[in-house]
Order: C-alpha cells, then structure tokens, then sequence
C-alpha cells in the first residue's frame, strides 16, 4: 500500500510540475499588461519601467524559475490590475466556487442516484423511460441557456426565485440546477448501467433464489457494485464542474473564480491569470489522488495492477 | 436478457437529415445566410411572408442561416471528434500496450489534460489568435481526447492478455501488425460508440464557447452561436435563440439515442460508456 | 455502497471548507476619528451658485437601498489616481470636484471651488476654494492643501487617472498661497482645465491627512471625502456600499440611504433582475431597450455622451513606418463611395431604435450639428468605386466590443457595402490589442468601428490635436491634410474665443468635406431605471455620474 500511495504522489508531483509551466506560458500567451493598462501616449521609458516592474525584463527560462521559486514559497505574486496580493484574491472569491460545484454534485447525486436505481430496478418501464429522456434532455442544452429561461421564468415570470446573485440558499438553487444537470444527467446513466449488469450476475440470481427479500438484494448487492463506475466518474465530474464553472457565473453574477479568470484576462493580468489556473488545476490534482489513494484502499486488487 | 430493439427510425431520419443539410444545404436555402436587409429586421416567424422562420436584427432569414449554420456546427463536431479521437486512440492504444513509463507519461498527460480549466484556454486563445474556426476544433479536441485514451487503455490492457495475442508474439508477429490486426479492430467498437454519444455533447460545447466569445467567428452562423447571439432578444424576439436551440435539442436527443441504440447492438458490454 | 459513501464525505468536507471560509473580505468603514457635524457654508460667492443645502426645518431621513448593477466593479480600488476614469461612477458618490456640471444647464458651476479665472497670457489658473466643508470621519476642513494633493496626484508618473499624460506635459506646478486658494502654472493655454478638474473626469477631492496617516492601500480601501455619501462596506469582487450622509453641504440630503453596486457581467441578467425587482437601475444596450419598455419601465438616454463612427486605417503620416501609399483609403473617392453607401437613416432608425442623432463627425465640437450627413446614393458609390479603380476592393472590418454598438453596426454597414459589390469580412477582435495596433499606425487596408466620447468646446482642441497633429506620426490618426493642420493650429493657445469657435466650425466642415470618416451616430447612453426609482438627473457624460440624485417613489 505504501509503495501504491508513493507512486501516486509522486505521479501527482509530476503532473503539477507541468501544470506551472502550462500555466506560465499561458500567462505570458495572454498578452502583454502594459498595453492595457498604460495610457496609449506612454513613452518607451514608461514603458520599459513598467517592464522592470512586472518582471517582464529578464529572458522567459529566468522568469519561469523565479516562478516557480515564488510558488514554493507560497506567493503567487500580485495582481497588476488591482494591486492586491493573488492568493489573498483567489482564495476570497474560491469559497463561492468550490460552493457551487458542491451544490451542483449534490444536486446530482440527490437525483441522479437513486434514478438511475429505480431505473434500473424496473428496467422498460416507464420511470426508465423517463429518467433517461431527462438524463438525454439536460446533456442537450447549453448551460447558458437553460440560466437565461428558467432565470426569466423563474425568476421574473414567476417571481419564485431570484433572478441572479449570491448570499443565501435560495440563490444557489438555480446555478447549482443548470450546472448540475449534465452531472446529473451521466450519473444516472452510470448508476443504471452499473446497477442493471450487477442485478444480472450470477450470485444475485443465487440470492434470489435464496429467498433474500428483493428490496435487499437491490440495496445492498446491486448498489454495491453499481456504485463504483459511478465513484470513477465522480471525481473527474467535480472537476470538471469546478473548470466549467465560468458559464454559470457570467449567467448568475457568481462572485467566483470563473468570473476572476474572465476579469484578469480582460486586465492581460496574468499573475492573477495563472494563481487563478493554478488553483484549480492544483485543486483537480490534489482530488484525483485523494481519490485514487481511496479506491485503493477499498479495493485492493487496484493496489497491485 | 437484452430485448432485440427496434431501430430508433425518428433519430435516425433527423440524424440523416442534419448530414443532407450539412453537405447539400447551401443549394436549397431560400436566402442567403449572411446577408440581410435592415427594412425586414426581427419579423416573427410566418408562414407567408417568405421568412419561415422569421429574421433576425440584421434582417437575415433564420431558416438559411440555420441550414448553413448546420455545416457548420457539423464540421465543427466531426472534425473535433476525428481529431480529439484519433490523438486519444493512438495515445491509448501505446499507453495500454506498451505499459510501464510511457503509460505513466500517457496517463500523466490525460490528468493535466483534466487538470486545465479549458473554458478559460479557450478564451486566452481566443483574445491572442482572434477567434476562429480552428481554435474551436483544438479546444474541443483537447477535452475530447482524454477520455479516448483512457477508455482505449482499458481495452486494451484486457486485450493484452488474450491467447491469440501471445500467440502472435510466439510466432513472431511485429508489434505494429499485432496493433493493427488485433488491437484495433476491437476498439473499434468503443469508438464509435464514443463517437456518436459524443457529437452531441461537442454541438453544445460550441455553444458555450461562442457566449464567452470564444467561438466560430461571424459571420458564419453556427447553431451554437445563433443561440448565443439571440439571447438578448429572447422576450421580444424569441425565434432567434429558440429555433436553432430546437435544432439543437433535436439533433443531440437523436444522437444520444442512436448511439444508445449502436451499442446495445454492437456489444452491450461497453454499457458503461 | 461504502464507497460512495465514504466519497460523499469526502465532498462534503470539502464543501464545508467552502462554506467555513464564506467571509471574504470585507471591509468596513473606517471609524471616524470625531463625529463630524458634516456641514456647511451656504455659498456665498457672486457667481451662479451651485445648488447650495436648503436650510430646511423639515427634518429628511434617508431610507432604503438603491442597487446599481453594472457590468465589472473594475479593479477595486477608490482613490481617483489609482484607476482610469470608466471607474470613477464606482466610487463619485464619496467624492466632490473642485467644478460641478449643472445637469439641467450642461455648463460648470462651482463646487468646492467658488470661482476660477484664467491669466491673458493663459498660463495660470487661479481657483477660490469653498470654505467651511468637512471630510468625513472628522480628518478637518477641505483646503488648498488636500486640492494640491488630489491635483498633483493625478499627473504623476504611475497615475492611471484621465487626464494624467496631458497635464504631465502642461503643468509646471502647482501653488497654495493660502488654505483658500490654489494657483495652477501651465506651459501652454487649456481652455479645457475647468471641464478637466470637473465632474466630467475623476479628479475627485481626497484627503491629503487621511491618505498620509493610513497609507495609500488603506485609504483606497475604504475611502474619505466630502461628498454626500460615505464609504460603507466592500466584499471584494461583491459589491460595494455607500451610506447617505445627511446635510451635505451640497447636496442636502439624499433619498436613498444606501447606494449599492453590484457586478452582473451578463446583460441578459441585468435585465432580468431589473425586472424582477432585485435590481433599481442598470446601463443597458439598445437590443434590450423594448424588453425594458413592455415591461413599463424607464429608460433614460443621456444623449451626445459619444460618437460612433467606421475609422478608415492606414491613415498615417508618410515617415511612419507601416505608412503603404496603395492603402485604398488614402483615396478621397474611396472614402466618399464607402460613405455614400450607407443608409444612415435606416441604421439610426433599426440599430439604434431612433435612440441616436445623426453623426456628422469624429467629435462634437462646435458646428457638429450644422455640418449635413452624406446622403444615401449606392449607385453614386458604385460609379466612384469604378472610376477610382477599386471596383473588387476587399475591406476587412475588425470589430471589437469597446461599447455595444460597435458590433450591429458593423454587421449593418459591412451589408450596405457588400450592396455595392465591396467585398466585407467582419473580424471580431480585442478592443485593447486594436487599440494598440492602431496607435502604432499599423492599420494599413482595413477599417474599424469607433466610439469617440464627447467632448465640450473647452476640450476638443485637445482632442484635435492627438488626432490630427502631423507630429504624431501615429496616434489615432484621421486624417492627412496639409490645410486641416494649418486649421489646427489656430488653435494652439489661441485666447480668442469667437476665433476659435470659428476655427473648430472649418475644422469640422473640411474633416466632413474630406470624407475621413465614415460617421453613423451620436447614440445616447441607455439606463434603465426600476420600479423604486422615480427620477435621476444624469450628467451627458460616458461615465453616468450624479447618483445622488436619484429619487424614490413614494
């Protein structure tokens, strides 16, 4: 088990270590500050003081190292556009994303879950039916989309929620809704299928026949093994909900980091670019090998593959 | 047991429609996509005032600009997939055969692949080359791939250790012939199950990207940017995001339920894709 | 079953975290040294007076929230040296300027400056300054002192405020002889000055004790001035919130108790709020002009706040280096064609909904109304394109989002081009990447949408100057015209004032007569006001300004 988790984070230390340099070139990709943020009748002296200021003044290796350097020491640098530290930045608007993706997952779960049981219980029928034309729906819409209508329907129309925004719980139903349907959507098919194949194995036709009462063997044996696709899928979902949360923001005015990457990008920051990139590309990692270290645990026969 | 279906005949017509478009589409709009004229500006849908599907603000016909847009969002999606799926296979196919440190370098990639947050790639890439056509089909390659390569991987792995492989390897097959004749063929399955469950999702992705302003440039209309431009006239203009929305819905329930459908009959083992 | 659950755990551990750190940070008002009595000289100079504090017996209390959404809170800071003037809105209910605009008039009137004359030779600036107005949070009485502090501020070399680079190069210094007064020394005549240290840009009045004591970030986090509003709360990347101060010296007493801004990126959004009710007021596009109105809600246009126009590129002097003498628009026939093919009254009725004035020019000098629009004739516009020899021209159009309009107005005209046989691409790009391209001249062969903000008599020559100045050899550069430039430069300290109306009115006329630009629109700037808000008297600004105007409903 030790040599397991030892190959994972070292695995994990790798692929972070390509992550600064993907994120540092992204950074120095996205433009040049000066241009934006200097009045346009800016002399070359101006200008190259600027440079000096930003660091922009040594050979690109030089500024990757001193990059890298800082970062292992915690300091994501400061934002040229708003003068204040990035980590301080980052981690006051993080709270709102990381509560989002975690309303949306479980949204999904609530739902999706036990749908893709019961679907897979009464197999053909009409809930089956439903549930997967609902699955197929919310994977068929964009996700701007669907805010705009049920914010308009729900929100003007009918005066149930609010439109937009964020502080109490009443405003995280619709975001969390829209970005979570997808999820919601692939989990239950997850589940059904996982469910429908161990419902058919051979020793759940022994405990049938054992007389074991079936809501039982639903629960228990068929969950069991339905559930790990749906743990796979799981954390790569959380991930990517976490990335894609840029749409829902713009859509809600959601005071997160999505919306923090649209505004540096607008300010050519990339100091507050990359801390944003960084966070959640560090975020996703850290998740895969909590995740993987878990599964290991519960299932030895990965531990030795 | 697996009941014997019956072929989703809806989805498969809608589906085949959308390809007639696609290829032929041009030769049979009624007007042209682009251009319009200011004194027929958002008219409502109607049967008879030549305007189908009404116009737009700019005054361009609906119904010719969701034809051609259909090529557009069609290419957009296959060439994606083609170029997303061609990388993740080949990748996947080395990664699981091979194993040991180029795996590890495989699978390493496809975790930082996860690890980038691509809508905001998406837009750095669009504000430094300018939107276009093919910044949409990389991005969207690049978030396709990944999941190609880990699911090739896993076949493959099982594969890896049938009979008639090691028995191709005793007698003396090269490794590139074993890849081609055996490999391949049973992952071709997988594929194009993908595939089709995929194209639908890529339609929508589109869509997303042209709302953050990272998406096929105008003004070629594609679906997804035909939804995206019409969002602001959605109360007093609404068949502008409305029809190509439906459209959307319509091609991507079809897709889903034909590619349900594909790999019930090709192997229903693949039911968790 | 385990499995799953043990990973729900996990996320809602992770979800806890989440919502154990939901307290970002949020900054408090500063708390006041004295409680200040916040008050008041009713004005006593001679000249047309601002609108001083009634001195009322009733007694008015301030109640409930005005919310203001707009698109971005910019980069979030409050002193007016520290960001460009599009975000001076943010923070102007703190502040007060030296010179007021009186929205019902449009002409300058005395603020916490009383009065100010200029030398004959228009070198020297002299301004009176209002006695007896306190700063907030009891840091003393406004003087010379903190008016010389805003000023020089907001010229030095890291300054991002409006007119920093010009006054870097016209001041020469700044005096206070007494507490009452301040002495501004140029190099050269700026009739513009006044309009500049205006509400019109961000020179707003800080502070010079409180910045001293607390430090620049600290004083740009929570900031003090005079103005009838004070600094509340800020969650940083939220919102911001400003709190009435009752018996402002100017102002009196505002309706509202709090005035609140809050970030909505997404226009679709806005409009929905503000129809919901969640929202009071929000800048809104024409595109959602009717949504707004069906809903029986107001829409306030600020008229002649800027000027839309298509920028031929390439029009560069000679010794610059990207300078290409077969640049097509270098032809005056060119620039008529391309001019005559657009219908302009069909664009100002569909794309701007009758919400717009004719545009005659780049700027709104004086004489701008006078000068007539080139008419609509394609078939004239084909026959020019012919004789001229550029019967296949191919004219990319790189717009970009610098405001809303930019982008149907550049589909519309690419349409009426293509209409007389000139091959259009439209080319979305990225507003500052053009900004910066262009400025270097290297716009030979396409054109571009522009929205040049509005500028008064006092100011344009300015503005004339960077556009149209052959020493610039690049710039926003819109002409070449060896005539237009002795024109221009008439107006280089020139003191004379009907001379100078003179001069701007044929400066107008050849940049029309020359066909430079292709002018579409004076469009207004569009708010959209909500249930609870009743009345609002804006300044013709870009930057909407006044929010303590605002009213309530009753």
């Amino acid at each position: 088990m030790q040599r397991y988790i030892a190959s994972r984070v070292l695995y994990g230390i790798v692929t972070l270590t390509a992550l600064t340099l993907v994120v540092f070139i992204l950074g120095r990709l996205s433009g040049d500050p000066r241009n934006v943020l200097l009045p346009i009748d800016a002399g070359p002296e101006v200008f190259a003081a600027a440079g000096k200021a930003y660091g922009l003044d040594r050979p690109l290796p030089v500024q990757y190292l001193l990059f890298l350097k800082n970062l292992l020491y915690g300091n994501l640098g400061n934002s040229i556009a708003m003068g204040r530290p990035v980590l301080d930045i980052v981690v006051a608007r993080i709270p709102a994303t990381l509560q989002l993706a975690s309303a949306s997952f479980a949204i999904a779960l609530v739902i999706g879950v036990p749908i893709g049981i019961l679907a897979a219980v009464r197999r053909g029928g009409r809930l089956d039916w439903f549930g997967r034309t609902f699955a197929v729906l919310g994977q068929s819409v964009p996700v701007f989309w669907l805010g705009i209508v049920l914010s308009l329907v729900l929100g003007v129309r009918l005066h149930l929620l609010p439109t937009s925004g964020y502080g109490e719980i009443k405003h995280f139903i619709l975001p969390a809704f829209c970005m979570g349907w997808f999820t919601t959507a692939a989990l239950m098919r997850l589940v059904r299928s996982g469910m429908v194949d161990a419902l058919e194995s051979e020793y759940i036709k022994m405990a049938k026949i054992k007389g074991v009462p079936p809501m039982q063997i639903t629960l228990i044996h068929g969950l069991k093994n339905g559930a790990l696709p749906a743990v796979t899928m799981a954390g790569w979902q959380f991930a990517t909900l976490l990335g894609g949360s840029l749409v829902t923001e713009t859509v809600f005015a959601w005071p997160g980091i999505g919306l923090l990457a649209w505004n540096a990008l607008r300010w050519r920051d990339f100091p507050l670019l990359q801390g944003v990139v960084l966070f959640i590309g560090i975020g996703f990692v850290v998740l895969d090998l909590a995740v993987d270290i878990l599964y290991a645990y519960l299932d030895p026969r990965i531990r030795y593959g | 047991m697996i009941k014997r279906q019956r072929p989703p005949y809806a989805a498969i017509a809608i589906v085949a429609l959308m390809a007639f478009l696609a290829v032929f589409g041009f030769l049979i709009a009624p007007h042209p996509a682009n251009v319009g004229s200011l004194s027929h500006r958002l008219m409502p849908p109607s049967l008879s005032s030549g305007y189908l599907f009404g116009t737009d603000w700019l005054g361009r016909d609906i119904l010719s600009r969701l034809i051609v847009g259909a090529r557009v969002s069609f290419t957009v999606a296959v060439l994606s997939i083609v170029v997303g799926g061609a990388l993740g296979t080949v990748l996947g196919i080395i990664s699981g055969y091979y194993g040991r440190w180029i795996d590890k370098v495989i699978m390493s990639l496809t975790n930082l692949t996860m690890a980038l947050p691509l809508l905001i790639i998406a837009m750095v890439l669009a504000v430094v080359r300018g939107p276009s056509y093919w910044n949409v089909i990389i991005v969207i390659s690049l978030l396709l791939w990944s999941r190609y390569a880990r699911q090739v991987r896993g076949e493959i792995l099982s594969l890896k250790e049938k009979e008639y492989v090691a028995a191709a390897k005793v007698a003396g097959a090269s490794t590139s012939w074993i890849m081609a004749r055996h490999m391949f063929p049973n992952v071709v399955n997988t594929l194009i199950v993908l595939a089709t469950l995929q194209t639908g999702w890529t339609i929508i992705v589109e869509s997303s990207l042209s709302f953050l302003g990272a998406g096929v440039p105008p003004p070629d209309p594609s679906w997804g940017t035909m939804v995206s431009e019409g969002r602001s006239m959605i109360d007093n203009a609404w068949w502008i995001s409305v029809v190509p929305g439906a459209a959307i819905l319509l091609v991507v329930l079809s897709m889903n339920i034909l590619g349900d459908y594909i790999r019930d009959r090709l192997d229903p083992r693949l039911r968790n894709i | 079953m385990k499995k799953l659950l043990v990973v729900i755990s996990i996320l809602v551990v992770v979800g806890a975290i989440g919502c154990a750190k939901s307290n970002p940070t949020t900054t408090a008002a500063p708390t006041s040294a004295t409680p200040t009595a916040g008050t008041t000289a009713a004005a006593t100079s001679a000249k047309p007076s601002a609108t001083a504090a009634p001195t009322t017996t009733q007694v008015k209390v301030p109640t409930g929230t005005v919310t203001i959404a707009v698109p971005s809170l910019d980069t979030e800071k409050f002193l007016p040296w520290l960001v460009a003037t599009p975000a001076m809105p943010l923070f102007e209910p703190v502040y007060d300027f030296l010179i007021q605009v009186d929205p019902k008039t449009d002409q300058l009137v005395p603020s916490l400056a009383t009065d100010w004359t200029m030398t004959p030779d228009g070198k020297t600036w002299t301004l009176h300054l209002r006695k007896g107005v306190q700063f907030q949070g009891g840091y003393g009485e406004f003087t010379s002192a903190d008016a010389a502090f805003s000023i020089t501020n907001m010229y030095r070399e890291d300054s991002k405020g409006g007119k920093a680079a010009t006054w870097r190069a016209n001041i020469t210094g700044v005096e206070t002889p007494d507490p009452y007064t301040i002495i501004v020394r140029m190099k050269q005549v700026d009739f513009g000055f006044p309009s500049d240290l205006s509400s019109r840009t961000s020179v707003g009045m800080v502070s010079k004790k409180y910045v001293e004591a607390v430090g620049e970030a600290k004083a740009s986090d929570a900031p003090i001035g005079t103005g009838s509003y004070k600094f509340s709360e800020h969650k940083l990347g939220q919102y911001m919130k400003y709190e009435a101060v009752p018996n402002n010296w100017r102002v009196g007493t505002p309706d509202f108790q709090y005035i609140v801004f809050k970030a909505m990126p997404e226009e679709t959004t806005r409009v929905n709020a503000l129809l919901a009710g969640e929202v009071d007021a929000i800048p809104i596009s024409i595109d959602s002009i009717s949504r707004v109105k069906q809903a029986g809600l107001k829409v306030v246009g600020i008229p002649e706040a800027s000027t839309s126009y298509m920028a031929f590129g390439g029009i560069v002097d000679p010794k610059n280096k990207y300078y290409d003498p077969k640049n097509p628009f270098l032809n005056k026939d060119v620039r008529q064609a391309l001019n005559l093919a657009v219908n302009r009254k069909e664009i100002l009725a569909t794309i701007y909904q009758g919400q717009a004035a004719a545009g005659t020019g780049q700027f709104l000098a004086d004489g701008w109304r006078d000068i007539p629009t080139p008419p609509y004739d394609p078939e004239k516009a084909k026959q020019l394109l012919a004789a001229a020899g550029y019967s296949n021209l191919a004219i990319p159009i790189k717009y970009h989002l610098q405001t809303p309009d930019m982008k149907p107005m550049s589909e519309a005209v690419a349409q009426y081009w293509q209409a007389i046989g000139v091959k259009v691409t439209l080319v979305p790009s990225e507003y500052s990447t053009l900004r910066t391209v262009v400025g270097e001249g290297n716009s030979s062969g396409w054109t571009f949408p522009f929205s040049m903000p509005g500028y008064y008599f006092d100011q344009y020559e300015r503005l004339m100057t960077l556009q149209l100045d052959p020493d610039k050899l690049g710039g926003y550069y819109t002409a070449i015209d060896p005539s237009l430039y002795t024109l221009v430069r008439k107006l280089y300290g020139n003191l004379d004032i009907a001379d100078r109306t003179a001069v701007s009115k044929s400066v107008m006329k050849a940049m029309a007569d020359g066909y430079w630009i292709v002018p579409i629109a004076v469009p207004d700037t569009n708010w959209a006001l909500g249930k609870r808000v009743s009345s609002w008297s804006p300044v013709k600004t870009l930057y909407a300004s006044m929010w303590e105007t605002l009213t309530r409903t009753q």
